[in-house]
Parts: C-alpha cells; structure tokens; sequence
C-alpha cells in the first residue's frame, strides 16, 4: 500500500485493519478494495486538508466496509475461514516451535549422544517449519510448498534418528506426518492458496 | 424516510429494514448520480451522504463501485486534477444505462404500490369466490 503520500499512522492502522477483515476475500479483490479506500482518503484529504480523523471516521467501520464487500461476493467466490484443518496446522506448527526449542535446548547441553552435524542437521527443517506459523496467511499459496518441502526433510531427519537409536523422535516424526497430512486437505490449500475449494 | 436526518444520519445505526431497503436501491442511485456526467469516487461518496441515501459508512460504497465495475455497467478513466492526485472518474456504460432507465421506469409504480399497501387501502379482492 505504498504510495507517494506521506501516509500517517492512522490512515496507515486504518487500511491495516481493512487488509486483516479482508482476508476473506478473493486477492484481487481485496487489492481493489485498498487501492479504491486509499484513493479515496488521498483525494478526500486533498480537499480537505487536515481532517484526517473526519475523514477516516466517515469512511466507517473497517468490518462493515468488508461486510459489504463479501454481499456482494458471489458465495462461491470467498474464501472460507480458516477451516479445522488450518486451525489444527496452526496448533502443530506451534508444537514444533516448542519441539525444536526443546531441541536447541538439548543440543547446547549436550543432552543428546549422536554427533553434533546430525543434530543440527535435523534440527534446520524442525525450525523452518516452526517459524511458518508467523507466516500463515491466506492468499500465500508458495508457503504450502515450502511447508511440504521442510516438514519432508524433518520428518526424513527423524527416520534417521530413529535408526540410529533415538526412540525420542517418534513424537516429532508423528507431529512432521500429522503436518502432512492437513497441508494436504483441500481445505487448506483452498485457504492458502486464496480461493475457494471448488 | 426522513429528510431531516441527514445530518445525524452518520451517527445512526439505521435499523435492520431501514439498511435493506437503503442496500436495494443504492446501487440505482449511484447510477443515477453519474448519468449526466461522469463523476469521481469521493464526489460520488459525499453526495450520496449528503442525501441521507447511505446505509452505512463511505466506505461502503466502494465495494459497491468495484461490482459495478465488474459488470460493466459503469467505465473508469482517470483524470488529472489541479490539486491533489488523479481521480478516477465514474461514468455509465451503455448498460448501465439500460440497468438504470428499466429501474427507474419500475419504481414510481413500486413505490406506490407500496405508498399503497401502508396507507391500509383495502387491496383489490382476489379471494371473493371464496367468502360466503
């Protein structure tokens, strides 16, 4: 949303707020709601110089604006709320988070017997794994084949240690599998890839 | 509907047949607003405010606009201003035309049927087979 304009906070925290409730919405759609209230707050200030508060006040409620934009969105158009499947993603993400700072945790003690390469080896994916849920958005569909390609190269690790004797892995093995299997269900492609499931 | 509640009528929650009687409209309205010429967004957004037309806050009309748009009934160009930054200026398609010359040929007819149906006239019987 970067424009030409000296954009103040409270115009800036205003369209912030109208992105978040638009998560909903199809992209474009969203794109060409933004641009048409930040055009509209560009030129109603031009006129108006100085009445930013009025002006943003006017322009109303970021959730009735968004309200009205989903009316008039062919139901087949939206995109769902974030359905069980990515409530659950969320959740395990947030496991593995804990997972692999219980890990950095045992590495820098020394707790564990396997060489240290391996360690951090199979530690990497754990974490980029983990810090996708900051990321988790709808509309951003490259972080499914990020996700897939990390929780893979996790879940490969744990098979390793597994092999070489760390019955402890099972748990992050379930949790990289489990990843799997929700990044998988439609309706969270659907949601990250910002359409519909149809 | 009334006139003097156009100040206030920001401040106003408007009740829940008031807003989908206002919603139905205001599409035809905002038609009518760029009919003779072509109008930009904050134009548009302020005189239908003044008017006392608007269900909800300005900024509910853009996601209107932007359906308008989709379906062809209104154009856009962007104009140059003399002060301030480029507007885009609404004007209506040929279809948006049609849309708003069939809506306003229906409507004095609609609304005094409906004027009609409130004033309590007794309808037209359709039913006098039936009476005893």
């Amino acid at each position: 949303m970067k424009s030409e304009f000296a954009q103040s906070t409270a115009i800036e925290s205003f369209l912030r707020s109208v992105e978040r409730e638009a998560a909903v919405l199809p992209a474009d759609r969203r794109g060409e709601l933004l641009a048409d209230l930040a055009e509209h707050i560009h030129v109603a200030l031009a006129e108006r110089p100085g009445q930013e508060q009025a002006v943003l006040a006017e322009l109303g409620d970021p959730r009735a604006i968004v309200g009205t934009a989903l009316e008039s969105e062919p139901a087949a158009d939206r995109i769902p709320d974030p359905s069980g499947a990515v409530k659950a993603l969320r959740v395990l993400l947030w496991v593995s988070l804990v997972i692999a700072a219980i890990a950095v945790v045992g590495i820098a003690v020394g707790n564990y017997d396997l060489p240290v390469y391996v360690e951090v080896l199979t530690l990497l994916p754990v974490l980029a794994t983990a810090v996708h849920v900051f990321f988790l958005r709808p509309g951003r569909a490259v972080l499914r084949v990020t996700l897939t390609v990390t929780t893979a190269l996790w879940v490969a690790g744990v098979l390793v240690n597994l092999l070489n004797g760390a019955p402890g892995a099972v748990i992050g093995a379930l949790v990289g599998v489990a990843i799997l299997v929700l990044l998988h269900q439609r309706s969270t492609r659907a949601w990250l890839a910002g359409t519909t499931a149809a | 509907m009334h006139r003097m509640e156009q100040g206030g009528a920001r401040d106003r929650v408007p009740g829940k047949a008031e807003s989908q009687l206002r919603k139905g409209v205001l599409e035809y309205c905002v038609l009518a607003l760029m009919r003779d010429e072509p109008r930009y967004g904050v134009e548009l957004v302020q005189t239908l405010a003044a008017s006392g037309a608007l269900a909800a806050g300005q900024g509910t009309i853009y996601p209107l606009l932007s359906r308008l748009r989709r379906d062809d009934l209104v154009a856009t160009t962007w104009r140059e201003s003399a002060s301030g930054p480029p507007r885009r200026y609404y004007r209506l398609t040929e279809s948006g035309l049609a849309a708003l010359e069939e809506f306003s040929r229906i409507w004095p007819a609609f609304r005094d049927a409906v004027d009609g149906i409130l004033r309590s006239d007794p309808p037209p019987s359709t039913d006098s087979g039936r009476n005893p």
